[in-house]
């Protein structure tokens, strides 16, 4: 046991050194929930547009007001013809183009169909969308004003309630997924890529010759790391728990029992990874393709997995961060206990149980 | 020449004789560019949806079955109570559950107006938005409905204003096309900054390098011997992913493709040079793996690529004027969707150019022959 420790220590030791790892290693949930938090977000405002205006009259200026006083909108350039749109969206600053066509306010005054073009650039999709959404609103209430809101016969209220985040935030879907990220990211990379480095050094077999059994000198290489991810954990939760506002409605106990879990499995899958190879750089790049892409495409953390084509929906059913995510949500948002996540959780422990059976088989053949 | 040549050799055959390596290299980008035009999709779709139904009158049924056959839902059946459908909602199996009143028919022949309620589950607030938006649409249908049935109405003495909407260089809005150009740039900071990085710290963690600098190599002819091979196979790269973007995903090319490649060839010195710098920052594969990561993550984002530049917050467009990932997106739309020429993008080339001097200047200077 005392050998053990000792192991344990030097691989601390190890770990502690290198200060710039270190530095990262912690630097990476700040810099990703920050950004997340407070730097990435859909909301327009002061969006340039240019006015193509063929009517110059009362509504179509009072129109244009409206929008620009608006805040989404910052009028960059008004255009003479039909022709100077397509070299204005070429330069890649307006991001719409308000039309007029002559005649516009003569139809509108006459209860003859008045038309007017919103041209959005979408080359930027999402941008596109919410600028003519915006756009139509606000043009939609000002045809509501100028007709005199009317009576409406049978009307049906909406009352909409959001259930579970009444404001919308963001941070219920991006907390649990850079969690699930970074847990992934330290525990499987990390662990991947040491042992690697121990192979490709040739101090592996330094270790091997050692009175260190296999399973002890496994154990000693993930403990540091299980606690460093375990810390990292903690720390994105804090962050997104009194930074951010998301809820802990559920059991912290329970939630940080999951987090071990989800952690361990990951740091089996890194001891899989690297029973695969001797280099550091395919290690890196299998955790890469194998778990990161998969992660952040397929675990429902920024692309809704319902709006996938069937294959997708079937490969993503065994990705672990899928599950993960659902428990954390689960906990945090909806405040469900163990009764709800039992399915997600014994998945989690069956792919923890099948990746040490895949990793102990790979060992023994390389020992033989 | 010669010299470089030899080292070039070298490389080419470290790389290939890696067959997982190579592998990996290869099927990367083709898999982020497979998985980005299939799985990323914002579009909200088979959306469950539970109905609470107090009043059991025509009306109150037939405005649950409005939700029966209709794309985008998927129709759950009735629940007896509120607490069972807020059950199905904590299971995860209800994205929607809709409350309709005692008296809802009731109410609306004799006062003219009734409540219904949309619970919506809001955790994934950007989908529940829309999810609510396409329920009020067909709740908006339905009273549509019973009031043309009931009010037939004398057409045309109001004023009507059509709002068309065009989108330019997109028509179908689709997410693929508005993806891939940028992943295709994106790709190559992969290769050249990640694998070049890696690379030259091996060498220094296994003790080449010792070897290399007790030869007579000089230093820009060491730094050219590794650029030009990741900036070949990079190359190579940015074709196959270029290929499969116009044959497979049918991604528009309106630019020059010349320009593309004037660019891709840029950006892949640049991502090479911020490769070198990193290396020569680094004493093991590990950490210049972890600095290459964050900065990687960093560029990517705030570059634009999954949320527009221009609504971030002040801050953060300030350190954007020094994110390469950043400029290179733009070019990347710009040219591929809408045809911009040289001239529309010389700003973002200028920038581009400029970030890579400094970092291969920066790099050079870093690198030392000795230990």
């Amino acid at each position: 046991m005392d050998r053990f420790f000792a192991f344990v220590k030097k691989e601390f030791l190890h770990i502690l050194r290198d200060r710039r790892t270190l530095l990262i290693l912690f630097g990476i949930p700040f810099a990703q929930v920050l950004l997340f938090g407070f730097a990435l977000t859909n909301e327009i405002k002061n969006a340039k547009i240019a006015l193509l205006d063929n009517d110059h009259s009362l509504h179509s200026s009072q129109i244009t007001n409206r929008l620009l006083s608006s805040g989404y909108f910052q009028l960059q350039q008004n255009l003479r013809s039909y022709n100077d749109i397509e070299p204005a969206f070429r330069k890649g600053v307006i991001k719409m183009v308000l039309v007029f066509p002559v005649g516009f306010s003569n139809d509108f005054e006459h209860g003859k169909q008045a038309s007017v073009q919103l041209l959005a650039d979408a080359s930027e999709q999402n941008t596109a969308i919410s600028l003519t959404n915006y756009a139509s609103a606000i043009i939609r209430d000002y045809v509501n004003e100028q007709q005199g809101g009317n009576f409406m016969p049978m009307n049906i209220d909406i009352a909409s309630r959001m259930v579970f985040n009444p404001e919308l935030a963001g941070a219920f879907v991006f907390v649990p997924g850079v969690m699930t990220l970074v847990l992934l990211l330290v525990s499987a990379m990390m662990t991947s890529v040491t042992i690697a480095r121990e192979k490709e050094m040739g101090t592996m077999e330094v270790l091997m010759v050692s009175p260190l059994n296999q399973g002890q000198i496994l154990f000693g290489k993930v403990l540091p790391y299980l606690l460093l991810s375990f810390i990292n954990g903690c720390l994105i939760l804090a962050l997104g728990v009194f930074l951010l506002k998301v809820p802990l409605n559920g059991s912290l106990a329970l939630l940080l029992v999951e987090m071990l879990l989800f952690i361990l499995l990951a740091l089996v899958i890194g001891i899989f990874i690297s029973s695969l190879t001797n280099s550091q750089l395919v290690a890196m790049f299998s955790s890469l393709v194998i778990m990161l892409m998969p992660t952040i495409f397929l675990s429902g953390f920024i692309f809704p997995i319902e709006s996938m084509p069937r294959p997708l929906q079937i490969i993503s059913n065994i990705i672990p961060a899928k599950y993960f995510i659902q428990i954390v949500k689960g906990i945090m948002i909806k405040g469900v206990g163990l009764g709800y996540l039992y399915k997600e959780t014994l998945v989690l422990m069956g792919m923890t149980l099948f990746f040490v059976g895949m990793s102990l088989r790979n060992l023994k053949t390389r020992l033989s | 020449m010669r010299r470089i040549l030899f080292l070039v050799e070298k490389e080419f055959k470290q790389i290939f004789r890696d067959k997982v390596l190579l592998r990996m290299i290869i099927s990367a980008p083709l898999m982020q560019l497979i998985l980005l035009s299939f799985a990323a999709n914002f579009e909200v779709k088979n959306l469950n949806i539970a109905v609470v139904d107090h009043d059991h009158t025509t009306f109150s049924q037939r405005l649950a079955g409005k939700f029966r056959h209709i794309s985008n839902f998927n129709f759950l059946g009735y629940v007896p109570s509120y607490k069972q459908a807020r059950q199905l909602m904590l299971d995860g199996k209800a994205d929607l559950v809709l409350v309709i009143p005692l008296h809802f028919e009731r109410d609306l022949y004799r006062d003219n107006s009734a409540t219904t309620q949309l619970m919506v589950n809001a955790i994934d607030g950007s989908k529940a938005g829309i999810a609510n938006g396409y329920a009020s649409t067909i709740i908006r249908d339905f009273n549509q409905d019973i009031v043309v049935e009931n009010f037939p109405v004398a057409p045309g003495t109001m004023q009507q204003l059509t709002v068309q909407n065009q989108y330019w260089f997109n028509p179908k809005l689709e997410y693929r096309t508005y993806m891939v150009p940028a992943i295709l740039f994106q790709l190559l900071i992969l290769i050249g900054g990640l694998i070049a990085a890696l690379n030259i710290v091996r060498e220094k963690e296994i003790g080449t390098m010792e070897q290399l600098n007790v030869t007579p190599i000089q230093r820009y002819q060491f730094i050219l011997g590794k650029m030009i091979p990741f900036v070949i196979i990079g190359l190579a790269q940015f074709t196959v992913g270029l290929l499969v973007g116009v044959f497979l995903f049918k991604i528009p090319t309106e630019g020059s493709i010349p320009l593309m490649y004037g660019f891709a060839l840029l950006f892949l010195l640049l991502s090479v040079s911020l490769g070198l710098l990193i290396s020569t920052l680094s004493e093991t594969q590990q950490q210049a793996m972890f600095v290459a990561f964050f900065c990687l993550v960093l560029f990517i984002l705030l570059s634009g690529l999954f949320a527009s530049v221009e609504n971030m917050p002040m801050w953060a467009q300030y350190l954007d004027t020094i994110n390469p990932l950043k400029y290179i997106i733009e070019v990347s739309r710009n040219v591929m969707l809408k045809g911009s020429t040289f001239r529309d993008v010389q700003q973002q080339f200028f920038a581009l150019l400029l970030i890579a001097t400094t970092l291969l200047s920066l790099a050079v200077w870093r690198y030392r022959k000795t230990v």
